[in-house]
C-alpha cells in the first residue's frame, strides 16, 4: 500500500470551510482504497488542525490520482497561505505493519521523526527495531505501521512515519506513555541527554477521532 | 522508584574537574526537574592525576510520570544540551546514561 499523509494547520477563521472543502474533493480521489480526513483534537504536539490520510494500492495510483481534477483541487487547498498556517508531510509505502486487522478502533495517532543525529545504519536498524517491539509491549495499539517517506516536508526532513490505533484516547494516553518499554527503552533514541540520542527534537505528535480502522488494512 | 544512572569515563586528569563542573552545571537544573541525586560515586576512591577516574551519579525518581517531566521539561531547556554537547565533552572520554527500576517492581510497571 502507498500512502499519502498531510497534518495541516489551519487559520481559525477558515477550519469549517477548509475542511468541507478538502472532504469533498477527497471523496473524489480516483482509485483511493483508504481515506481519512479529520480534525486533531487537543492535545496535540506540533500537530495541525487536520490528518489527512489517503492510502492507495501503489506509488503510481497516488500519483494519478493527484494529476487528477480532484487531487489538483487538494493541492491548491493546502497550498493557500493564507489559509495554511502549516504543513508537515510525507508520501510513503507501508512499511513494518501488525495488531489484528479487525479490532476496534476509534483513535488514530501519528508521530513524524526525523533521525539526523548520527544516523548509520546500525543505528537507524536498531532503533527500527526498539520501535517495532512497542506494540508487543503496549496492549492498548490494536495496530501498527512504521514507515520511511519516500518524500518529506515541512519543519523537518521527516524519516520515519510511526502510526498507531487505540480503541480509545485512554489507549495513548495511559499505557503508551507509562510502559516502560516507552520512557526506559525506546525513549533512549530520543533524549538528548542520552549518548545514543538519534531523532531530533522537533517531531511531529497528532492524534484524531476514527470511525472505522485504517492501519494494516490489506485491501 | 525509577533511577537514572550517569556513567561516565573522565578524560586523564579531569575527573576532579568534571566533578566539580557537573556538580556546578548540570546538578541544580536535574534538581530543579524533580530529580533526586542519591549517589555520587567515584573510582577508585582517589582523584587520579594522570589516570581516568570513572564517576557514578545516581538520580532517583518516584514514578513514571517523573520521568517524563523531567525528560519534557530538559527538552525544553538550551542549558541542558549545553551542557552534554558542549561543556562537559572535553572532560569526557566516554559515558552512558541508563533509566533503571527495582527487580521487584518491574511486574507493577509493566501492568499498565
Amino acid at each position: 500500500m502507498y500512502n499519502l499523509l498531510k497534518v495541516i494547520g489551519v487559520a481559525q477563521a477558515q477550519r469549517d470551510a477548509f475542511g468541507a472543502a478538502l472532504r469533498e474533493a477527497t471523496e473524489r480521489l480516483p482509485g483511493a482504497r483508504g481515506r481519512l480526513v479529520a480534525p486533531t483534537l487537543p492535545g496535540v504536539f506540533n500537530g495541525g488542525d487536520f490528518i489527512w490520510r489517503v492510502t492507495f494500492a501503489d506509488r503510481a495510483a497516488a500519483e494519478a490520482a493527484m494529476a487528477s481534477d480532484a487531487g489538483q483541487t487538494i493541492q491548491a487547498l493546502v497550498a493557500d497561505k493564507q489559509t495554511v498556517v502549516s504543513l508537515e508531510e510525507a508520501d510513503f509505502a507501508t512499511g513494518h505493519s501488525g495488531g489484528a486487522a479487525d479490532a476496534a478502533s476509534g483513535l488514530y495517532r501519528v508521530a513524524m521523526f526525523c533521525a539526523d543525529r548520527n544516523p548509520t545504519p546500525e543505528r537507524l536498524a536498531a532503533f527500527s527495531r526498539d520501535t517495532r517491539i512497542m506494540p508487543d509491549h503496549v496492549r492498548t495499539i490494536q495496530r501498527w505501521e512504521l514507515s520511511t517517506p519516500d518524500r518529506a516536508g515541512g519543519t523537518m526532513s521527516w524519516t520515519h512515519i510511526w502510526e498507531q490505533e487505540y480503541a480509545d484516547r485512554a489507549g495513548l494516553e495511559g499505557p503508551y506513555m507509562l510502559h516502560p518499554v516507552h520512557w526506559a527503552h525506546v525513549e533512549r533514541w530520543f533524549d538528548t541527554e542520552y549518548p545514543q540520542c538519534l531523532v531530533a527534537p522537533q517531531l511531529v505528535h497528532t492524534f484524531c477521532a476514527l470511525d472505522r480502522a485504517i492501519l494494516n488494512q490489506q485491501a | 522508584m525509577i533511577y537514572v544512572i550517569d556513567d561516565i569515563l573522565a578524560k586523564p586528569g579531569q575527573g576532579q574537574a568534571l566533578y566539580d563542573a557537573y556538580m556546578a552545571r548540570y546538578v541544580p537544573g536535574a534538581e530543579a526537574r524533580g530529580m533526586t541525586l542519591q549517589h555520587r560515586l567515584v573510582e577508585p576512591a582517589m582523584w587520579l592525576p594522570e589516570g581516568s577516574n570513572r564517576l557514578i551519579f545516581i538520580w532517583a525518581q518516584p514514578h513514571a510520570g517523573a520521568v517524563w517531566g523531567a525528560k519534557h521539561s530538559a527538552r525544553m531547556d538550551p542549558d541542558v544540551d549545553r551542557w552534554w554537547q558542549e561543556d562537559a565533552p572535553p572532560l569526557i572520554e566516554t559515558r552512558q546514561r541508563y533509566t533503571l527500576a527495582e527487580a521487584e517492581t518491574l511486574g507493577v510497571l509493566d501492568n499498565v
